[in-house]
């Protein structure tokens, strides 16, 4: 029991106080790649550690009973002069709705979004094919008689960037090349799946602010995370550059601020741009693959051992 | 509004190009310089585009005889702007390089710029 409840709590402390460590290492200088994988790390451990938790409370007797759990527990034993009856069950049963009623949303929300893709996919070839030009050459690019500089990559089968005329009219040809290369990136690193993935985890949990905000916190990594390859392709200037005549090329106001867009995040982010150190990220991805999913559980037990040293010095 | 198929998009090239009534032969011979389709094929294709709207028939003997009901020029701009409003959707499931932003941010945008400029 003392195990239980000590994953579930480092599980509630993750997924409640994660979002705001992780918003700091977006607006600092980890690589985007590495915040990625560090959200949807910590969103699955938090799941299965709280997964974990519910298991041990129905299954009683099963987890593994160490010493120091077993201190801790005659320690907690003492200090609680005799339970409520069946609170075991009560919990273990609530938390088991809870995740299941989660897993099915997740799983209900992945494929809605999933066939609303293919949908807008569909629906996107169908127009482009009387809309616009398709680029000479290999490349699934389209263009568009249009003003307004505009870019869009589209995932699907085949997956393909639209791109304006206003684009080539309103940027230089290394602009162009490091849009074009933007949206290449979010193709090549599967960026449209990573977002439904975030929108689904949302959808399933809303109530923890880890999954809560994940589809916004992604929109904004991937778009930094294209940023850094065209960088790398064209120089963060141009990318800076292209980046504000995109966004303030012609077209009033959106229903959408900056902040959402995390255009000045970006912006920020390209200005501050050092030269990438591919060994740094590796070993930042090494530790993410390492302690993310250890997080809930160490900081629940972590809790405990604390709590009861203090309380109950052995 | 909705797009059109790879071959609805080659019949209707057809019917554009000669904007006089076609038949399902006269509209099957004109594709089959670069392909080779079926009559049913063609015949079947007409029927869903005259079922969408984008054709209109008239009987002439026991076949029809097929007319765009709008030109080439009002289809790509209703088309264009169709993809431009599904751009701007921001619930998108596609990803933009940048959405505009209101005149007010982006002076603030362009300080930013000019701050940063100067700084180096």
């Amino acid at each position: 029991m003392i195990l239980a409840v000590a994953l579930l709590a480092g599980a509630a402390i993750v997924g409640f106080t994660a979002p705001r460590f992780l918003e700091r290492m977006t607006a600092g200088q980890v690589a985007p790649s590495v915040v990625i994988a560090w959200w949807f790390a910590t969103g699955l451990s938090v799941l299965l550690t709280a997964l974990s938790g519910v298991v041990l409370i129905l299954v009683p007797g099963h987890g593994p009973a160490r010493w120091l759990l077993d201190r801790v527990h005659e320690c907690w034993s003492a200090m609680t002069h005799g339970s409520v009856p069946a609170l075991d069950d009560v919990l273990g049963a609530f938390g088991a709705l809870l995740i299941a009623g989660a897993l099915t949303r997740f799983g209900l929300a992945a494929f809605r979004r999933r066939s609303e893709a293919i949908k807008l996919h569909q629906r996107q070839l169908g127009l482009l094919r009387l809309a616009a030009r398709r680029a000479s050459g290999d490349e699934p690019l389209m263009w568009l008689d249009h003003g307004q500089p505009l870019a869009y990559s589209v995932a699907g089968r085949p997956s393909f960037i639209v791109a304006t005329t206003g684009l080539t009219d309103h940027l230089s040809d290394d602009q162009v090349a490091a849009v074009l290369a933007h949206e290449r990136a979010h193709l090549r690193g599967r960026h449209h799946a990573l977002t439904g993935l975030a929108d689904a985890a949302a959808s399933a949990m809303p109530f923890v602010p880890l999954m809560r905000q994940a589809p916004a916190a992604i929109r904004v990594l991937v778009e930094m995370a294209a940023d850094s390859a065209a960088a790398a392709a064209h120089g963060a200037e141009t990318v800076r550059s292209a980046l504000v005549r995109v966004a303030t090329g012609g077209s009033p106001a959106g229903a959408l601020g900056m902040a959402d867009n995390g255009v000045e995040l970006r912006l920020s982010r390209l200005a501050r741009a050092s030269r990438p150190r591919p060994w740094l990220s590796a070993g930042a991805l090494a530790a993410t693959v390492v302690a993310a999913p250890a997080l809930p559980a160490v900081v629940g037990i972590g809790l405990f051992a604390v709590t009861s040293t203090f309380y109950c010095p052995m | 509004m909705q797009g059109l198929g790879e071959l609805e998009t080659a019949v209707m090239e057809v019917l554009w190009r000669d904007p006089g009534p076609q038949r399902v032969r006269d509209v099957l011979d004109a594709l089959n310089t670069e392909r080779d389709l079926a009559y049913t094929t063609v015949m079947t294709v007409l029927d869903n585009l005259h079922r969408k709207g984008w054709v209109s028939r008239e009987r002439d003997g026991r076949a029809y005889r097929y007319v765009a009901t709008r030109n080439r020029e009002d289809a790509v701009a209703n088309a264009l702007r169709a993809l431009l409003d599904s751009a701007k959707d921001p619930e998108s499931v596609l990803l933009r390089f940048a959405r505009s932003v209101s005149p007010r941010e982006s002076e603030v945008l362009r300080r930013a710029l000019d701050d940063t400029a100067a700084d180096q």
